[in-house]
């Protein structure tokens, strides 16, 4: 993978299109993960994504370890989500559970469904930390290992432990008590 | 410890692969003017990179045959006799002075008065 990762950084370097797809395909979702575990909204997660995509592709050549490309990238991915939220605390008061939804898109039965749990899960995930949002995004939904995730957090293996155990709990204590009160 | 994964899967971007590639196209489209710039770039380097080793190969043989043209001129110049011979024919010496110069030393008692024989008619 590292090794696919730097002949990859490398051709992109030259200008390989089919290189940059490949570096987008591959990290993406763990991308997606990071931006949304900072932002907690999927269509500003899916911008700073590609913001953050184009800005490593600018600055490919300060990439001083291409084999290690992937976590490179999800600096960048952190660093543009965390400004994006304080521009966005500057500019706007809404709470962000007014705004969760993915704008534009046409939802019919099974996607409606879909969609709905997807805001719940959004919505239970605003009462939880950052990290612990990262631990259970990056484990939960990129089957990341606790070391990586530990690696990404700059935190201790054990620490991003806890992290994803205190997540999963206040998670499904949240999504629980939503349940017993539509029950 | 709570050890059971979460169904996150909703929250997945891939879930909706007509989804998922609109974001990756978005991003690749654009990257392109980038992409474009560095594949230019890249060229240029490649042409000076082409014609590098050519013009270095003919420096170094420039370089050769300029050395070698230098270094007969330099024997040239070590072998030519020394210019001595010619002085004392110019200024008409004999034989015992001549002599002398050539074994660059000054004459003895003996050798003035032999030249002076010889002179003397």
């Amino acid at each position: 993978m590292r090794d696919a990762d730097a002949r990859l950084v490398e051709r992109a370097r030259a200008g390989d299109a089919s290189a940059f797809e490949q570096l987008v395909r591959r990290h993406l979702r763990a991308a997606y993960a990071v931006a949304l575990s900072v932002l907690r909204e999927p269509a500003d997660a899916e911008d700073v994504c590609q913001d953050a995509f184009l800005t490593a592709l600018e600055r490919l050549e300060e990439c001083k370890r291409p084999d290690r490309f992937g976590a490179w990238l999800l600096q960048i991915v952190r660093n543009r989500a965390l400004n994006l939220r304080r521009a966005q605390s500057v500019r706007s008061a809404l709470p962000l559970e007014n705004v969760v939804g993915m704008a534009g898109r046409n939802d019919t039965g099974q996607q409606a469904e879909r969609s709905e749990l997807r805001d719940r899960l959004l919505a239970a995930m605003e009462h939880l930390s950052y990290p612990q949002r990262a631990a259970l995004l990056l484990h939960d939904l990129e089957g990341w290992r606790h070391r990586e995730v530990a690696a990404h957090l700059g935190v201790p293996e054990s620490t991003a432990r806890a992290y994803l155990f205190q997540a999963r709990r206040r998670l499904r204590a949240r999504l629980g008590a939503e349940l017993m009160e539509e029950g | 410890m709570d050890e059971h994964p979460i169904d996150l899967s909703p929250l997945c971007p891939a879930a909706d692969p007509d989804h998922w590639e609109r974001m990756i196209k978005a991003i690749t489209t654009a990257a392109a003017p980038e992409l474009a710039r560095r594949a230019a770039a890249r060229s240029v380097f490649a042409v000076i990179g082409h014609w590098l080793r050519p013009a270095l190969a003919a420096g170094i043989v420039l370089a050769a045959a300029s050395a070698a043209t230098l270094s007969l001129v330099d024997r040239e110049v070590e072998i030519q006799p020394t210019p001595t011979a010619g002085l004392e024919e110019a200024l008409e010496l004999g034989e015992p002075v001549s002599l002398w110069l050539m074994e660059n030393r000054a004459p003895t008692t003996s050798d003035l008065l032999l030249a002076l024989e010889r002179e003397a008619p």
